[in-house]
């Protein structure tokens, strides 16, 4: 291997061709995902064609050949396996109303008053999003953000802005409550439990940080909402008169949806002290969802995102080839020179960088990327582990706060506004706001690593204990 | 309905918690029970199924069942042996044999039977001729439809003789339409009559081609694309929330099993499938209008229904 210190064979000779070819093959393929010129699926498998046939033909495969490339697909399919797991699970159970029906109720509790509404639409968000994941949480969130905003006359911008920054936040709660968050997980093979001391605190801090923000910058927008919306009484009468009720189906399933979904989140807790993986609890969860809460499995199975499955098979394909030429060895030999052996230049150059990337490119192939090389850094310094990985979680996630693209929650909430409202929030006024909060969200995330590391309050991660 | 996936999915979610922010609230109408059932005859194999389900519906109702002979130009001995033979299987209730009426008509019959005992709930028979159900009317019989055009009280027509006719009254599928008079009223005349015990299901029916026409006919543009049968679906859950949070309420309060379901298809065609494949009983409610196309769509649905249908 190609270490600069502490390897164990440091007489590894660089291949720089394939390093270059590759490198420049996912590069491309990067961009084309960052600039949607091909659906972002597309791209990623063709990039995956392109990087197979050039490491073919650089023999990077060895004696295995092709059945490399299965072997990288297999190394990640428990990702894959979660994916579904959780879609199938998530589509089932929120067919039962159980989320509606918690939502409806949580906003009758806010009588209307926009202050309030705000501060609950923040939590909900936060709730869901944690639960249900990014892409369901934050769809659910803005789907009741505009039906809510339509009946009392409300402006749903500052509550979408705030379901589009606030989720990013939400995804970091556990290991399951983002895609980035489960690839981190699952690869630096982190305990479920390490992510209450290592990325609940920041999901919450970074959260409020967010509300905060969002609401000393939109009180005025609130207090006039509030204001040109009639008469108090007539607000509170008409939120009284939501009617939760009315989006049950069957009472009986939507309990079997609450227990199911509770012992699916119970079972993403223990997984690793019972021995299985996440993809086990989620596929178990998503087939006890479809036999006891009358899911449709047709319905349901079609619901999963095949194209974020192709999505994932490209990207883990051509990181798989780039892996296979030590470029990402290298970029891990240089990123180690660069910081000098400082814990504090290392974590803030990596934050910091994978923060601003992942606003611009998603951040799932960010994470993807990063992935190997900190592995790789962790492998030659274990020390460094445990807040690599920690701020990979943090910066991965609320990267995407700094631009409209960054998120699928942006995404989702903006697109939301623009079908129902047609009106468009432009870059600049997305980014008065994400971008503000994201600088003091990447405060607190690299300072809450550094300090939590340099207390020693980091639980060792197993992977590399020993190493 | 949508360029995207995301919107599809966008509009579901909305549709949902528009059904919670528009529904309104239903007051579902207290009906006494009726101290008299009316239980008309008329000789054929459907008697034994009119027995079967008056002999329910009384012992539900605590209500005195009041027998009567509906077909014409039948001696009073034969009229009397066979009112005492359906007597028989009413063991158990209080009966009453209605004076003979002499009208030739059967349907006069029953509604002057009905009119003189004051009796509030009537049940007949309403022949089902499997292999004439696509002739339409024919299928129903002419004294069903004048009866059904008279009364102005519930009435539950027995068809074929079910196996499971005996549990029917367990499993009512009712029928409605969003929007509908008298959807309230069947509902509760459905609680009312099976129970806290009862499985109940509540189906909605989202008729595309229905709709498309009526639009067409309104003079409004009809954009083909926008009646997707999930957008359809959607709209329907949207309008269908005071009906659904009634229903569900009542479930609640009674500790009662309530199952909604909303369905795309021909109406007819859809309801009497779901009600004859799960050998329900079917409530459907029965617009005042009897010159309504929802009049004529719900006797349409009683004709291809092989199960005992109430009609509201």
């Amino acid at each position: 291997m190609f270490v600069a210190s502490g390897g164990e064979s440091s007489a590894f000779e660089p291949a720089w061709v394939p390093m270059a070819v590759l490198g420049v093959i996912m590069v491309i393929t990067y961009l084309f995902i960052a600039f949607e010129r091909l659906h972002k699926s597309v791209s990623a498998i063709i990039g995956a064609i392109a990087a197979v046939i050039a490491a073919m033909a650089f023999g990077l495969f060895g004696s295995g050949g092709y059945n490399h490339v299965h072997e990288i697909v297999g190394h990640d399919l428990n990702i894959l396996g979660v994916i579904i797991g959780t879609s199938i699970l998530v589509d089932t159970v929120g067919g039962s109303g159980l989320f509606h029906f918690i939502a409806i109720r949580v906003v009758k509790i806010t009588h209307g008053e926009p202050q309030k509404l705000f501060l609950f639409v923040c939590v909900l968000t936060f709730v869901f999003v944690s639960l249900l994941t990014l892409a369901p949480g934050s769809l659910l969130m803005a789907s009741l953000v505009l039906v809510i905003c339509k009946t009392l006359n409300y402006h749903p911008k500052p509550y979408l802005i705030a379901v589009a920054i606030i989720a990013n936040s939400a995804a970091l709660t556990t290991f399951s409550s983002g895609i980035a968050t489960l690839m981190i997980g699952t690869a630096a093979e982190i305990p479920y439990v390490h992510f209450f001391i290592g990325s609940t605190p920041l999901a919450f801090a970074t959260a409020i940080i967010a509300y905060l923000v969002l609401s000393r910058m939109y009180r005025k927008t609130l207090v006039e909402d509030g204001k040109a919306a009639g008469e108090e009484s007539d607000r509170k009468l008409k939120v009284a008169g939501f009617e939760e009720w009315a989006l049950v189906k069957n009472r009986k399933i939507f309990w079997r949806s609450a227990v199911v979904l509770g012992a699916t989140v119970i079972g993403f807790a223990t997984a690793q002290m019972i021995g299985v993986g996440l993809d086990f609890i989620a596929m178990a969860g998503g087939m006890a969802a479809l036999l006891f809460c009358a899911g449709d499995p047709e319905k349901a199975i079609k619901k999963v995102k095949w194209t974020v499955i192709l999505f994932f098979v490209g990207l883990f394909v051509i990181i798989g080839c780039v892996k296979s030429t030590g470029l990402l060895e290298v970029t891990a030999d240089s990123l180690i020179s660069l910081g000098g052996g400082s814990t504090v230049i290392l974590v803030s150059v990596i934050g910091v960088f994978v923060m601003l990337s992942s606003g611009f490119v998603d951040n799932i192939p960010v994470t993807a990327t990063m992935l190997p090389i900190l592995d790789q850094i962790a492998k030659e310094s274990p020390a460094l582990a445990a807040p690599l990985f920690w701020v990979l979680v943090g910066a991965s996630n609320l990267g995407g706060n700094g631009t409209p693209i960054g998120s699928v929650s942006a995404v989702v909430a903006l697109h939301a506004l623009e079908t129902d409202r047609g009106e468009k929030v432009g870059w600049g006024e997305f980014m008065k706001a994400g971008m503000l909060i994201l600088l003091i969200q990447g405060v607190v995330v690299i300072g809450y690593v550094l300090i939590m590391n340099a207390l020693g309050a980091f639980p060792e991660l197993p992977k590399y204990a020993g190493t | 309905m949508s360029d995207t996936p995301l919107d599809d999915d966008l509009h579901e979610a909305m549709a949902r918690f528009s059904a919670a922010a528009n529904a309104e609230k239903v007051e579902l109408p207290v009906i006494e029970p009726p101290a008299k059932v009316l239980v008309a005859f008329d000789q054929s194999n459907q008697d034994d199924s009119v027995a079967l389900l008056a002999k329910q519906v009384c012992t539900r109702y605590g209500a005195t069942a009041v027998l009567t002979l509906a077909t014409p130009g039948i001696d009073v001995e034969t009229r009397r042996k066979h009112l005492e033979a359906m007597q028989a299987k009413l063991s158990g209730l209080t009966c009453e044999i209605a004076p003979q009426q002499d009208d030739e008509d059967p349907a006069d019959r029953i509604i002057d039977a009905k009119r003189d005992s004051g009796a509030k709930f009537l049940i007949m028979p309403a022949p089902y001729l499997e292999d004439l159900n696509t002739l339409g009317r024919d299928s129903l019989g002419s004294t069903t439809e004048r009866v059904l055009a008279r009364a102005t009280v519930p009435v539950l027509l027995a068809r074929e003789a079910r196996d499971d006719l005996s549990s029917a009254l367990d499993r009512p599928l009712i029928k409605l339409h969003v929007r509908q008079r008298e959807a309230a009223k069947a509902m509760s005349i459905s609680f009312g009559l099976c129970g806290k015990s009862a499985a109940y299901h509540m189906l909605f029916v989202v008729d595309a081609g229905a709709m498309a026409e009526a639009m067409a006919l309104l003079g409004h543009d009809v954009d083909e694309s926008k009646l997707t049968d999930q957008a359809l679906l959607d709209d329907a859950q949207a309008a269908a929330g005071s009906l659904v949070a009634a229903g569900q309420h009542w479930a609640t309060d009674n500790g009662a099993s309530l199952n909604v379901s909303f369905k795309i298809g021909s109406d007819p065609d859809v309801t009497a499938r779901e009600a004859n494949d799960g050998g329900h009983l079917l409530v459907l409610p029965c617009p005042a209008d009897r010159n309504s196309s929802a009049y004529s769509r719900a006797l349409t649905v009683l004709r291809l229904s092989s199960v005992p249908v109430l009609m509201v």
